[in-house]
């Protein structure tokens, strides 16, 4: 039987989110709030999205003294195209973030 | 908030974090430490709260998602295996308080004097719950045994529909006076048990089939 791909609301509100601005680099915790998820979900889905190499993530150093590196993201080329490919078959949740990345 | 609870909870939430970061699996310490390093630019007490519970639950699903005991068929077999005796407990304790109904000296033989009280005054939408939970695990485990996801809302069916029989056996063995605590204890702990891996069963499951083979096409 063919597998077939993660299509969990939380995983597509958090892929659009990612979506919404393509090259910029993103904090667990912004995205946390944008998203709605709670921490607890939200890291297991960003593991799996770096897992399958959609998702890219970097040590950022903080501007404020004292503060610790963070952890930030952003979808890789393949992400990008998961993405679009989401999109199409969920174009209530991404469809309006694919056209506005792609004008 | 007054300033020593602030406190407080800024250190349980640190401790949380770090805590968080000593569960989770050594190849994904990074992110542990990823989301300890967002706890510390938290500043409200109550959001560093959530953030670092997030954080454990999180650890302990990739703890036991990391055990991948479930890939190995054996073991697959031995959790099927005691969810069938579970099934035939269920059709077993089914079939007693059905046909005590018709046969009551027959079903005597396997019920104690206490017991026959009981199983008397069992209503028929209880012994229908026990078969129904008993066919649900027995399908649920031959779902496990194939390595399948729908093995998860099956085994959820089954735990949940066996709950509600069980409850309803306290009921009837309150009301005809004949509640023992040990028997009592024993079955629901039988059942935390299940559930238990029930619940291993599901985390499993849980990012099983991510794989988005369509979406790199």
């Amino acid at each position: 039987m063919t597998r077939l791909p993660n299509r969990s609301a939380q995983t597509l509100r958090l892929v659009a989110e990612l979506l919404d601005g393509p090259r910029a680099w993103r904090h667990g915790y912004e995205l946390s709030k944008a998203t709605g998820l709670k921490s607890g979900t939200l890291y297991p889905i960003l593991m799996r999205l770096a897992d399958q190499g959609l998702l890219i993530a970097k040590w950022e150093e903080s501007d404020r003294p004292g503060v610790p590196p963070r952890h930030v993201y952003r979808l890789t080329p393949d992400g990008l195209a998961y993405a679009r490919a989401q999109a199409e078959a969920e174009p209530a949740t991404l469809g309006a973030r694919v056209s506005k990345v792609n004008s | 908030m007054t300033r020593p609870l602030h406190a407080y909870m800024q250190r349980i939430s640190s401790s949380l974090a770090e805590h968080a970061v000593a569960v989770m699996p050594t190849a994904r310490k990074d992110w542990a430490r990823a989301m300890r390093a967002e706890l510390a630019s938290l500043d409200v007490g109550i959001e560093r709260m959530r953030w670092s519970f997030g954080c454990l639950r999180a650890a302990y699903s990739e703890r036991v998602r990391h055990f991948a005991v479930l890939d190995r068929l054996p073991v697959r077999i031995l959790i099927a295996l005691l969810s069938l005796n579970e099934a035939h407990g269920l059709i077993w304790s089914a079939k007693l308080a059905w046909v005590y109904r018709t046969n009551p000296d027959w079903a005597a033989q396997y019920l104690g004097s206490e017991s026959i009280q009981v199983y008397a005054a069992i209503p028929t939408l209880l012994i229908g719950l026990c078969a129904i939970s008993a066919a649900l695990y027995a399908v649920a485990a031959v779902y496990l045994v194939r390595h399948r996801r729908n093995a998860v809302p099956y085994y959820a069916a089954a735990v949940a529909t066996e709950l509600t029989s069980l409850i309803g056996f306290s009921w009837v063995s309150v009301s005809v006076d004949s509640w023992s605590l040990r028997s009592e204890a024993s079955h629901y702990c039988v059942w935390l048990g299940i559930t238990v891996l029930a619940l291993m069963i599901a985390s499993h499951f849980r990012y099983r089939e991510f794989p988005p083979s369509g979406g790199r096409t």
